[in-house]
């Protein structure tokens, strides 16, 4: 149960000032106060979550190995004096965790289809470093749209959501909210130009809504509508 | 090799760059990573797509949703409980039981609606997960001890004691006392109205005086006044509207708390669980007692006084001069009003109005929590959480007769 070695840590830092933990739960974390857990766990879960989840593709799995990675930190909460180093073993832990995971299925696979005699040092290759990297950025700027999303005033947020979250039609949405579609595409322009995200191509947006609700929801759509 | 990225920064500037704020310095340093390599090239262009991003929201807020659960696993590990193998087998007995029960109730319950299967398709609106209201429903233990289930449907005459008709009608228990005074010198004779979670009544003693007692409560009454002062007992809450009566002064007992009137309007809220025995006047005086100090105050109308309820954190007879007479007052004008209270105490409210269980997520204890609203106690459980969940802070789920509450992200 020993601490990464230094080389696997990356250079975090606190980009928000959203992200810092109160002085008290840091001095609770350090002591092994529940507190201390809760309020580290409830400021990073959803990034490890993420993150994880981009790294092994599976919710179950992703689940099992964010358990893993908290249970791992608070256990020797005591070596932990900053956020920047709790942020920093989270990440490098996580990162760990799963480059151990996608090798021990590789592994088992492998072992499968009786390809025998690949040296370990081999599968530790197969994870390269960009991957991780590309997965901690993403986890960070996906973190700073959703949260820029969730600032917006509250009849476009719910409006915004509906859309692109559930991918909603919006005439589905004027029913159920009982407003006119105008009020809803008026809404909609409203929230693109608050967030500036550019989503802002009207007809691209909504092919790309349609197109996901059909792969995801497997709906029955018309194709007409798409470009109504 | 170039030196070590700051990638948190990278993911920060893609995030400033979709949103149109990249200054041209920062531009520069996003540029320069683009350009770095193929692979960082093609990475940018998939997260900067519409499609992408989409689907990153969703899967982040999908990442969202599995928060309480992860953290009840990892509560497991930090918190494991004792296991007691006597009780796991005693568990797992009563578990196999109930399945049995379970199976054969199915079983009967499957051949019955068989047989009633032509009948149309239902109608019911009202959702799956949702708790009903209380009514008015009760139990009278007669002074011999059997008990009589009473409720606003079987109206008569019930029996008559110490030469008192006692007559139930319409949710309302009413003592009418005789013209002789043929009771008086025999033994006094009492009868206990109360309630159960879920359960409200009223009830008329033989003196006239009338009581309206709220859900999980009872009271202890003479049939007949025959002593020198009235005297009930009560133990959760209860409104009473006394009839005056100088000669015969009207007592009633709450735990450590005794309430001495004359004739007049006050509510007693008595709950063990809650923090406090809290009696309020409406009209007229009262002097209430602390009977384990001897500590005694008058209230005038509009005042409280209340005393702690358990011995360990006894405290003296407070008097409290404007108490929220609205919220005080709520239950028997048939609402909630909660004004800024504190929701685990408005969460067992409705635990005793709605007989549910409530549970609270992992991070509720931490901060305390207030709300604001009013509604009717006669709505159905979801309605009254839905107006606690607009404060912004709560969420709730029902399953079945167990309510959860939880801090909204």
């Amino acid at each position: 149960m020993l601490a990464p070695t230094n080389e696997t840590f990356y250079n975090v830092a606190l980009l928000f000032m959203k992200e810092q933990l109160e002085p008290d739960d840091l001095l609770a974390f350090t002591q092994g106060k529940e507190e201390g857990f809760i309020a580290v766990y409830k400021l990073y879960y959803q990034e490890i979550r993420y993150f994880t989840f981009k790294m092994l593709g599976s919710k179950e799995e992703s689940e099992d190995i964010t358990t893993e990675i908290f249970l791992k930190l608070f256990k020797i909460h005591e070596r932990f004096t900053t956020q920047v180093n709790i942020k920093a073993f989270l990440y490098a832990s996580a990162k760990n965790s799963c480059i151990d995971h996608i090798r021990k299925v590789k592994r088992r696979k492998t072992i499968k289809k009786d390809f025998s005699d690949t040296s370990t040092g081999e599968f530790a290759n197969e994870i390269e470093d960009v991957t991780v990297e590309h997965a901690i950025i993403e986890t960070v700027m996906i973190k700073e749209i959703y949260e820029a999303v969730e600032g917006l005033p509250d009849k476009c947020r719910q409006i915004f959501k509906m859309l692109y979250y559930e991918g909603l039609k919006p005439d589905v949405i004027a029913h159920q909210l009982s407003i006119t579609p105008e009020t809803v595409r008026s809404q909609k322009r409203h929230a693109l130009e608050l967030l500036r995200v550019r989503l802002s191509d009207n007809q691209m947006a909504l092919a790309v809504i349609l197109t996901l609700s059909l792969l995801e929801c497997g709906q029955y759509l018309n194709a007409a509508d798409t470009f109504a | 090799m170039p030196q070590i990225h700051n990638i948190e920064y990278i993911g920060h500037l893609i995030a400033r760059y979709l949103r149109e704020e990249l200054t041209g310095p920062e531009n520069q340093v996003l540029q320069e990573w683009i350009h770095a390599s193929d692979v960082n090239r093609e990475k940018f262009s998939a997260l900067i797509s519409s499609e992408t991003l989409i689907r990153n929201l969703r899967a982040w807020k999908e990442a969202g949703t599995g928060e309480e659960l992860v953290w009840q696993r990892i509560d497991r590990y930090l918190n494991p409980k004792p296991r007691n193998i006597f009780s796991l087998y005693r568990v797992s007995i009563a578990a196999t039981i109930l399945l049995v029960a379970g199976l054969i109730a199915a079983w009967y319950w499957l051949l019955q609606n068989k047989k009633e299967q032509p009948a149309v398709a239902q109608t019911e609106t009202r959702p799956v997960n949702d708790v009903s209201p209380g009514g008015f429903k009760a139990k009278l233990t007669l002074a011999d001890g059997s008990t009589i289930v009473l409720d606003n449907a079987a109206n008569g005459q019930l029996s008559e004691q110490a030469n008192t008709a006692i007559v139930n009608k319409d949710g309302q228990l009413i003592y009418t006392a005789g013209k002789s005074n043929a009771g008086a010198g025999n033994a006094v004779v009492y009868n206990t109205l109360s309630t159960a979670n879920g359960e409200t009544y009223m009830l008329t003693l033989a003196d006239g005086s009338k009581v309206w007692l709220n859900a999980a409560s009872s009271i202890r009454y003479p049939v007949a006044f025959t002593e020198k002062d009235r005297r009930v007992e009560i133990s959760g809450e209860a409104y009473f509207e006394v009839t005056p009566d100088a000669g015969k002064p009207f007592l009633v007992q709450a735990g450590a708390m005794e309430v001495r009137v004359l004739g007049t309007h006050f509510n007693i809220n008595s709950y063990c669980e809650e923090s406090s025995i809290k009696a309020t006047l409406l009209e007229g005086k009262v002097k209430v007692r602390d009977v384990s100090q001897g500590k005694e105050v008058t209230l005038k109308p509009g005042e409280q006084a209340a005393l702690a309820s358990s011995r360990s954190q006894s405290g003296p007879l407070a008097t409290y001069h404007s108490p929220d007479l609205e919220e005080v007052m709520a239950w028997k004008n048939g609402k909630f009003v909660f004004n800024d209270a504190d929701i685990q105490t408005v969460m067992r409210q409705l635990e005793r109005w709605y007989n549910v269980k409530v549970s609270y997520g992992y991070d509720i204890k931490k901060q305390p929590i207030n709300v604001t609203g009013q509604i009717s106690r006669f709505s159905n459980a979801s309605k009254v959480l839905d107006m606690l969940a607009a404060t912004g802070w709560l969420r709730f789920t029902i399953e079945g007769k167990k309510i959860t509450v939880m801090s909204r992200r």
